[in-house]
This record gives structure tokens, C-alpha cells and sequence, in this order.
């Protein structure tokens, strides 16, 4: 499903060249899940970006969805990201001028998939009666549960979550996560997840800590 | 270190101190630009009236100009007579006026004296005028006379009125006040501009300022920085914007200067008073700018968001009284006042009403409604500049449409006046009929007719009266049988020759005649009392005039411009004229008369013109660009602030093309909204101007036309800015770092 073999990434900033991966390298079958962890600034975001085409890198090989990933050009990774590719980051995953609602049936949309059973996603997510709401009308947990409802609606194959539950209470994450894992396992989607809370990085199937450059 | 935070903030956008900055000093340079100008022109006027009013001046018999050997022979002779010597002084810097201290005396300036007009410039000592002139500068010398009527002069010169004498009247004062309201339109317009640069600004520092807040800087030491701030801000753009506005001043006013020459005999005399001037711009420039400030005097916390009520009332009651100012106001202040009300009144109606449409209008495709939500949040965020430009864009479409259509009219107005190929001045103490055998005898000649100018009297009902033009002439001649009349009586030119007479359009509108009434006309030994046949149309002139056959005319009547048109025969040559011209000389007498092409004359007429308006189009022009580019900018930092969103839109998968259609679209629809917002308002200023205020300042209105070419114009100038906007908003940087927005309440909606 995934591999990366010998990635490296530089960033070059103010004369400075750090190296973010120095020849990192991981697989995951489909339908599991990997947890990123380390500290901040480790490079989980960089890794993410990198796997849906966000971020470029210097060397190496990725391989996702059947493809080969290197040199595929940006609307190709457009349209990757637009039917194959679901992304959760930790807040602001919603357009503020539409309703929940709205943005549920925007992304389903977007990805090719029907409108019409937006309602049921947000309302297997414990959304029911908000779905008129604007972002702003709700809390954080309940915008991260919408955030989820509109990566169901869109059906992908490969979720990348960026500390999805960052901004969350205990209680709320706790939630937030189970809803992600109960339908990860429902339709076998394939996920990458990362995290820095440890309790939540062991319920994914397997583990890549980046700290110190894997 | 509390002001180095302060101002961190301009380190990191050095554009938005720049546009402020920009800002307030073009807008200070066009207020200034314009007023300096309204203001030189206004003392002109007013000295000039003072010094010269009820004069009359001595002209030579023999037609040749008055020389400094006519002044030392009249005085001589014990006449008290009044050297007044003209000089171009140059380089569009106005006009010098020379003047003999000692001869004051004998120009009706016994009261005023001469020490205090002659202090400075204009007025200056003969001897300094007369070197300017001999060292090559433009100059005419005039002779004035105060002298009682039975005071005879020697038969070599005569008396006239003096024609700068006569009042400059009511229209050149509304041709300023036409300039001021645009200079207020244009700090109106800065005000709105400044002030929503800086509140975006502020908004953005709002977390940098509540930091301090948290490091115990109290709220007041942080205001009275922010506002030493704007001080300083302020003057730095003030200063060289009023010293831009001079110099935009001395540019124009060269043009300017030879359009009031022209048009109201009044020429531009430097000077001014610029301590006051300065002084003037800086507070109300300080006042634009502390109103930005106003916003950081806000109790802390949310926005104040009016009654809804409240604003709706206040938009319907202004619309009313500035309806009712513009449709029955008697003066043009009023028209002037109720159309800003109607303008600030649209401009609070204008956000609302452009963010009823994204509303309304509902759309299946997703995009569609994610772009009209946006729009709205523009709207919101923008509507400072975005009614700024609104309104200049109104008026500018206003002003082009009120020029062009009095371009056209003026056009053809002077096509009937100028009828005919060449105009002859007849010399001083000659008579028109004395040619009357060469002419009707040339063979090149088709048509001619005398045209006979002087001044009669209107009894009023309440037994004063005024003065009024008078044009006498052959009114069976072809070319004068063309003219358009406004109203008139069946077979109006019958009823002229059958001594009717016709009347211009101001004098119908300010006495209320009409064709079939009858007026009095009141000469020195004699009186008249004619029908009116009919009311022609007389542009650029305030006056009253009344026009009678030359058979009609007293015997005792004193003509005070007498002058003979003629029309010639296709194939007319050069020799054909030479010797009309040596045979008007032969039979009048004189050495040298001037025939003129009434081309000649037309074309200087329409340069004239064209100076005249250069100045209105010039300003609502600028106001455009201000306006224009005030919105890009500030359009560039609302965009930018949602930056983020764009990014989503990216990671959901949209290419890069279809992000760069959506935000185009978002961009060029919403000036496509704004430029629909200022057509009703653009057509009530158009008709405002030709049907309200023309009648009301000049005394003759203007049809109404427009001109959707040029709307279509400037659409398309605003589609650009629209497409430059989204395009702008459409980089999405591959590795560059987006950060999130912190959603709070409202905020981001
Ligand atoms: N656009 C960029 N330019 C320069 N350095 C960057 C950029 N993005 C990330 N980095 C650097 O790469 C490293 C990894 O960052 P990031 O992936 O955000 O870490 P994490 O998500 O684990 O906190 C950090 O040292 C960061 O400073
Ligand atoms: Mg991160």
C-alpha cells in the first residue's frame, strides 16, 4: 500500500541546511495503521506533507496507491488528494463560511461521491441537530468530529491525521480517536497518524518514532 | 522598548505603511492641489471685482490699441486716467498686474486707497510691470476712467464700459463650487481608504497588543502611543503631500488660469494666503486621520454592532431629506448638501444590499457556494474601501457623462453662433450698415447679416432693474434662422420680424417667461414692450440676454460690440477675401481690420473648454485611482488573511488552475458588484448634475445622456483589478508554511 525507501528531505533556511530524514525508510500493508510519534519538530508534519504531495524530497523512493510517486506531477497529486486522500490536521480542517453540513457535502463532493448521506455521517458522529451550525457555533471536539465525518463522506483509501487530537481535552480525544479507528477498521482504510500521546500512538497497528531521525 | 513593539509591527509589513502612508499624502496633495486653486481663483475675482467695478475705459477711435503715448497725452490734458498694465509673468505663474499708486485717485479706488491692494502681488507698481514687459513678457495695457458721463474726451479716443468690469457673476462661483464638492468628495473618499487600512492593520496587531497588555503596559499609555503614532504618520504624509499639491497646483494652473481668463475675464493672479492654506489641509488631514484612531478608543471587546433598526432609519431618513434637498432645493448649497447625504446614505446601504445577492442566490455546485460565502466575507471585511470606490466610481461616470454631454451641446450651440465662415469685428465708430452695398454685391459672398451687441434694461415687478445682453440683428438672414429654439410660438421668426423677440434660457428660467408673455425693455430715452416668441438655448453664460430684429432697435441706441457675419460661396479664394478685406477697409476707412475665421475662433472656444474640464476630470480620475488602488492593497491583506483557506482547498485536491479560476472569479465578481452599485447612484449624480444643479447654478440644463461605453470602460478597468486580486490570492507555494487561523467567534465568517 505505502513504502518509502531511503527518503531525504533538506530544508535550506537562512544559509542553513537542516536534514529533516537522512534515509528513512517504512512500509505499511493496506488497511493498518502507523503511528508517527517525536517530539516536536521531528519532522511529522514534513513526513505527512510529503505523502500526499504537499512537500517535495530530495531523495529516495515513495510508493503509495499502486504508484510510484516520484516526479508525478502536482495536478496528478491533485487529483490523488482529491478522491484517494483524506488529511486531518489538528484544527481548522473546516471552511468557517459553511455549516457543517455544507462542508461535509463540499468535500463528498469534491471527491466524486454522492451528497446524499452527509446527514448520516454526522449524525453516526454524534453531530445530530448541529448540522446547521457555522465552525465557530461549536467546540473544538464536535469541529474535529465534523472534520472526520467529511474524510468518511469522501471514502478514501489512505487517511493522513496530523495530531488530530492536539487541541483536544482527554475526554474529547478520546472520543475523537475511537470514531477514526472504529471506521478505519469498518471500511479497511489505510492510516498514518501523528501523535505525541503515547496512549493513543499504541492503538495503531504499528509504530515509527522519529525522534533522532529514524 | 514598548514603542520598538509598537511599531514591529511595520517592520513586518512595510506595504501597509507604505499604502498608509501613500494614502493620506496623495489625498492631502489633490484636497490641497484643488483648493490652492478654487482659492487663487476666488481672490481673483474678488480683487479683481473690487478694484474694477463701474469703471470704464478709453479706447482709441481709430480701433489700434491704447499706447503708454495715449496715457501722456490724456494726462496732459488734465484727465485722470488710470494706467492698468497686464503682464504674463510666466510659466503658468498667473498674471501681474501693474498699476500707478498716484493715478488710483482717478479709478473710483478713492475708498479702498491704494496702499493696501498694492502691498503685494497681484497688483504691483507700473514700473515693475512695465519691465516685465519690455523684457518680452505677454502684456496689454488699458486705460481706466472714472470720470462723470458729460466729461468729454478728445475725438481721437473713446469711452466703453470696461469689460472686466462687468460682473463675473454667479457662474464662475458655482464653477468653483463645483471644484470644492469635489475636493470634499476626495477627502470623503481618503477618509474611507485611510481609515480601513488602518482598522485591517490594527486587527492584525490586536494579539501583538493584548500581549503587552499582558506585560502590564495599562490600555491608556498603549493609546496615547498609538495615537502619537498616527500624529506622526499623519505629518509625514501631510507635509509632502501639501507641498505635491502645490506643485500639482502650479501645473493646472496654466490651463485653469486661461479657462477663467476666458470664460469670465477674470485671469489668475498668483498669490494666496499659505500659512492658511497649510494650516487648513494639516487639521483637516489630522482630523481624517484621528478618525482611524477613533476605533482604538473602543471600550475593549467586540465590535459595535448597531441596531439593525437604527441603521435601517437612519438610510431611509437620509435618502428622504437629501430626495427632498436634491429635488426642491432652491440653492445650490442645498442640492450639493442633499446629494451627499443621498451619497453617505447609498454608502451604508451598499455593504448590506451587495451581501443580500450571495444570499439569495442559490447554487447546486459546491465551489459556487464556498466562493459566494467568501464574497461575503470580503464584502464585510472591505466595505470601507469597496464604497469608497463605489462612489468614485460614480461620480467619475457622473462627471464624464455631464462633460461629454456639454461637449456635444456646446458643439452645436456654437456651430449656431459662429454660423457663417468669417467674422469682422466693425472698428470703433463705424456702422455695420456702412457695408451693407459691398457686401450684398460680392459675388463670393452667399449670406451675411449684422450682429449688434449692447446692454438694455428689465424693469422688475419691484421696480428695480437688471441689466441684460442685448443681440440685435437681421433675423431674416438664413444662417441666424437656423437656430434651435427651446419653446416658441407657431412661426416664432415671423413674429420676431413682426418685432417679437426671442430670449435665452436663463432669462426664461430666472423670470419665468415664456412665449406669448411680454417683457418691457427699458432703453436710456425709449421703451419697448416686444412678445416673446421664442426661448433659445445659451450655454456657458449666466446672463440674461434678449435678441431683436436690427430694425427694432431705437435710433439713440448705443451699441457696444458691433460685429458682421459672413457666409461665402464654396469656391471662394484667398484673393476673393484679400479683396473683401481692402474694400471693408476702403469704406470704413481704417488701416488694418481683421477678419476671422469663425474655425479659428471654434477651435480656440473648444480649447478652451477643454482646459475648463481638465481640471473636474482630472480629480474624479484620480479619486478613481486612489480609490482603485486603495483596494488592491487593502484587498491584498484581506485575501491574505485567508490564506489558510486557499490551502484547505489545495489539500482537498483542487488543481491549481481551478483555485486560480475560483479566487479570479471571487475577485472580478465582486468588483463586477461594485461597479453595478454605483450605475443608480452614477445616473441620479448625472442627472443631478445636468437637471439640478446646471439650472440652478447657470440658469440652463443639459439633456440627459450616458454613455455605456464608458461604463464598459470601467468595467473593465475594475475586472482587471478583480483578476490582479484573486490571482494574487491563488499562490499557493509548494513547502511554504500556512498557518492556521485562530477561529473565534464570528471571526472568520
Ligand atoms: N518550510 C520549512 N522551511 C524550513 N524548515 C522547515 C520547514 N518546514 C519544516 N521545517 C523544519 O523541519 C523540521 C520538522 O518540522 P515539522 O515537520 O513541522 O515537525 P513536527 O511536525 O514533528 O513538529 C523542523 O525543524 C522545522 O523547523
Ligand atoms: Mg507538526
Amino acid at each position: 500500500m505505502l513504502s518509502v525507501t531511503g527518503l531525504v528531505k533538506r530544508f535550506e533556511s537562512s544559509g542553513d541546511t537542516v536534514r529533516v530524514f537522512d534515509g528513512l525508510s517504512f512500509s505499511i500493508a493496506a488497511g493498518r495503521s502507523l503511528a508517527l510519534t517525536g517530539p516536536s519538530g521531528s519532522g511529522k508534519s514534513t513526513l505527512l506533507n510529503i505523502l500526499c504531495g504537499l512537500e517535495s524530497f530530495d531523495e529516495g523512493n515513495v510508493r503509495l496507491l499502486e504508484r510510484e510517486v516520484d516526479g508525478l506531477p502536482r495536478d496528478a497529486w491533485a487529483d490523488l488528494r482529491r478522491r484517494h486522500i483524506g488529511v486531518v490536521f489538528q484544527d481548522s480542517n473546516l471552511m468557517p463560511t459553511m455549516t457543517l453540513a455544507e462542508n461535509v457535502r463540499l468535500r463528498a463532493g469534491l471527491a466524486g461521491r454522492s451528497t446524499e448521506g452527509t446527514g448520516d455521517w454526522l449524525e453516526r458522529l454524534g453531530l445530530a441537530g448541529l448540522e446547521q451550525r457555522y465552525p465557530d457555533q461549536v467546540s473544538g471536539g464536535q469541529r474535529q468530529r465534523a472534520a472526520l465525518a467529511m474524510v468518511f463522506a469522501m471514502e478514501p483509501e489512505l487517511v493522513l491525521a496530523d495530531e488530530p487530537t492536539g487541541s483536544l481535552d482527554r475526554q474529547t480525544a478520546h472520543t475523537v480517536a475511537d470514531a477514526l479507528f472504529r471506521w478505519q477498521r469498518e471500511v479497511n482504510a489505510t492510516l498514518v497518524l501523528a501523535t505525541h500521546d503515547l496512549p493513543l500512538a499504541d492503538r495503531c497497528d504499528d509504530g515509527l518514532d522519529l525522534a533522532g531521525g529514524a | 522598548m514598548v514603542l520598538r513593539a509598537i511599531l514591529s509591527h511595520y517592520r513586518r509589513h512595510p506595504l501597509h505603511l507604505l499604502s498608509l502612508w501613500v494614502i493620506l499624502m496623495l489625498a492631502t496633495a489633490l484636497w490641497s492641489g484643488v483648493w490652492s486653486l478654487t482659492q487663487q481663483a476666488r481672490d481673483s475675482m474678488r480683487t479683481g471685482e473690487a478694484q474694477l467695478s463701474g469703471r470704464q475705459q478709453v479706447v482709441r477711435s481709430d480701433g489700434a490699441p491704447v499706447t503708454v503715448e495715449d496715457f501722456v497725452t490724456l494726462r496732459r490734458q488734465g484727465l485722470c486716467v488710470m494706467p492698468w498694465l497686464e503682464v504674463d509673468a510666466g510659466e503658468g505663474r498667473g498674471r501681474l498686474v501693474g498699476i500707478d499708486p498716484l493715478a488710483m485717485a482717478c479709478a473710483g479706488n478713492q475708498e479702498t486707497g491704494a496702499g493696501t491692494s498694492l502691498d503685494g502681488e497681484p497688483f504691483v507698481d507700473i514700473h515693475r510691470a512695465a519691465k516685465l514687459a519690455e523684457a518680452g513678457h505677454r502684456h496689454r495695457l488699458r486705460l481706466l476712467l472714472d470720470a462723470p458721463e458729460d466729461l468729454s474726451l478728445p475725438p481721437q479716443w473713446q469711452r466703453q464700459p470696461d469689460p472686466a468690469a462687468l460682473s463675473t457673476g454667479e457662474l464662475a462661483d458655482s464653477f468653483l463650487l463645483n471644484l470644492d464638492a469635489l475636493g470634499v468628495l476626495v477627502v470623503l473618499v481618503s477618509a474611507l481608504l485611510i481609515r480601513s487600512v488602518y482598522t485591517l492593520g490594527l486587527a492584525q496587531r490586536r494579539e501583538g497588543l493584548a500581549l503587552l497588555e499582558r506585560y502590564g503596559v495599562t490600555r491608556g499609555r498603549l493609546q496615547r502611543l498609538l495615537l502619537l503614532e498616527l500624529l506622526i504618520l499623519g505629518l509625514s504624509g501631510i507635509v509632502p503631500g501639501y507641498l505635491l499639491g502645490q506643485l500639482l497646483a502650479d501645473g493646472l494652473a496654466g490651463g485653469f488660469g486661461e479657462a477663467m481668463g476666458s470664460l469670465f475675464g477674470t485671469p489668475l493672479l498668483r498669490g494666496g494666503d499659505t500659512f492658511l492654506q497649510f494650516g487648513v489641509t494639516a487639521i483637516l488631514m489630522l482630523l481624517v486621520t484621528f478618525w482611524c484612531g477613533l476605533e482604538l478608543l473602543r471600550p475593549r471587546g467586540k465590535w459595535v454592532t448597531g441596531n439593525r433598526w437604527l441603521h435601517v432609519t437612519t438610510v431611509v431618513l437620509m435618502m428622504g431629506v437629501g430626495g427632498v434637498l436634491v429635488f426642491s432645493g432652491e440653492r445650490l448649497v442645498a442640492v450639493f448638501a442633499g446629494t451627499g447625504m443621498i451619497m453617505a446614505a447609498t454608502g451604508l446601504a451598499t455593504p448590506y444590499l451587495m451581501n443580500q445577492w450571495p444570499k439569495t442566490s442559490s447554487g447546486t455546485a459546491p465551489l459556487g457556494l464556498w466562493r459566494r460565502r467568501e464574497t461575503g466575507v470580503l464584502i464585510r471585511r472591505l466595505s470601507l474601501p469597496l464604497v469608497a470606490l463605489q462612489l468614485a466610481v460614480a461620480t467619475v461616470i457622473a462627471v464624464q457623462a455631464l462633460v461629454t454631454t456639454f461637449e456635444d451641446t456646446f458643439q452645436q450651440w456654437l456651430g449656431q453662433r459662429l454660423a457663417g465662415d468669417l467674422f469682422v469685428e466693425v472698428p470703433a465708430g463705424k456702422r455695420p450698415e456702412d457695408v451693407a452695398g459691398i457686401l450684398s454685391f460680392q459675388p463670393s459672398i452667399v449670406e451675411w447679416h449684422p450682429v449688434i451687441r449692447g446692454q438694455v434694461r428689465l424693469p422688475l415687478p419691484d421696480g428695480n432693474t437688471i441689466a441684460l445682453d442685448l443681440m440685435a440683428t437681421d433675423t431674416g438672414s438664413g444662417l441666424i434662422r437656423e437656430w434651435e429654439l427651446l419653446q416658441s410660438v407657431p412661426d416664432p421668426w415671423q413674429a420676431v420680424a413682426g418685432g417679437g423677440v426671442l430670449i435665452n434660457e436663463q432669462l426664461a428660467r430666472r423670470h419665468q417667461l415664456e412665449p406669448g408673455d411680454t417683457l418691457t425693455l427699458q432703453f436710456p430715452e425709449h421703451r419697448l414692450s416686444p412678445r416673446v416668441a421664442g426661448v433659445y438655448s445659451d450655454y456657458g453664460r449666466p446672463a440674461g440676454e434678449v435678441l431683436l430684429d436690427h430694425d427694432e432697435l431705437p435710433a439713440s441706441f448705443v451699441p457696444g460690440f458691433q460685429s458682421v457675419t459672413i457666409a461665402l460661396e464654396s469656391d471662394a479664394t484667398t484673393s476673393d477675401r484679400q479683396s473683401l478685406e481692402r474694400d471693408l477697409e476702403r469704406v470704413w476707412s481704417v488701416a488694418d481690420i481683421e477678419i476671422r475665421d469663425t474655425g479659428t475662433i471654434r477651435e480656440l472656444a473648444n480649447r478652451i473648454f477643454d482646459q475648463t474640464f481638465l481640471l473636474t476630470r482630472a480629480i474624479s480620475l484620480l479619486t478613481l485611482v486612489l480609490a482603485g488602488a486603495a483596494l488592491l492593497m487593502t484587498g491584498w491583506v484581506a485575501l491574505a488573511s485567508r490564506r489558510w483557506y486557499v490551502h484547505l482547498l489545495a489539500v482537498w485536491g483542487l488543481r491549481r488552475r481551478e483555485r486560480l479560476g475560483l479566487l479570479v472569479r471571487l475577485g472580478m465578481g465582486l468588483m463586477f458588484r461594485v461597479w453595478l452599485a454605483a450605475l443608480p447612484l452614477a445616473l441620479l449624480l448625472t442627472w443631478v448634475l445636468v437637471a439640478r444643479i446646471n439650472p440652478v447654478a447657470f440658469g440652463w440644463s443639459l439633456p440627459m445622456a450616458i454613455y455605456p461605453g464608458y461604463w464598459l470602460q470601467l468595467l473593465v478597468v475594475m475586472v482587471i483589478i478583480g483578476l490582479v486580486l484573486g490571482s494574487l490570492a491563488a499562490r499557493v507555494r509548494r513547502g511554504a508554511p500556512v498557518t492556521m487561523p485562530v477561529l473565534t467567534e464570528g471571526g472568520e465568517r
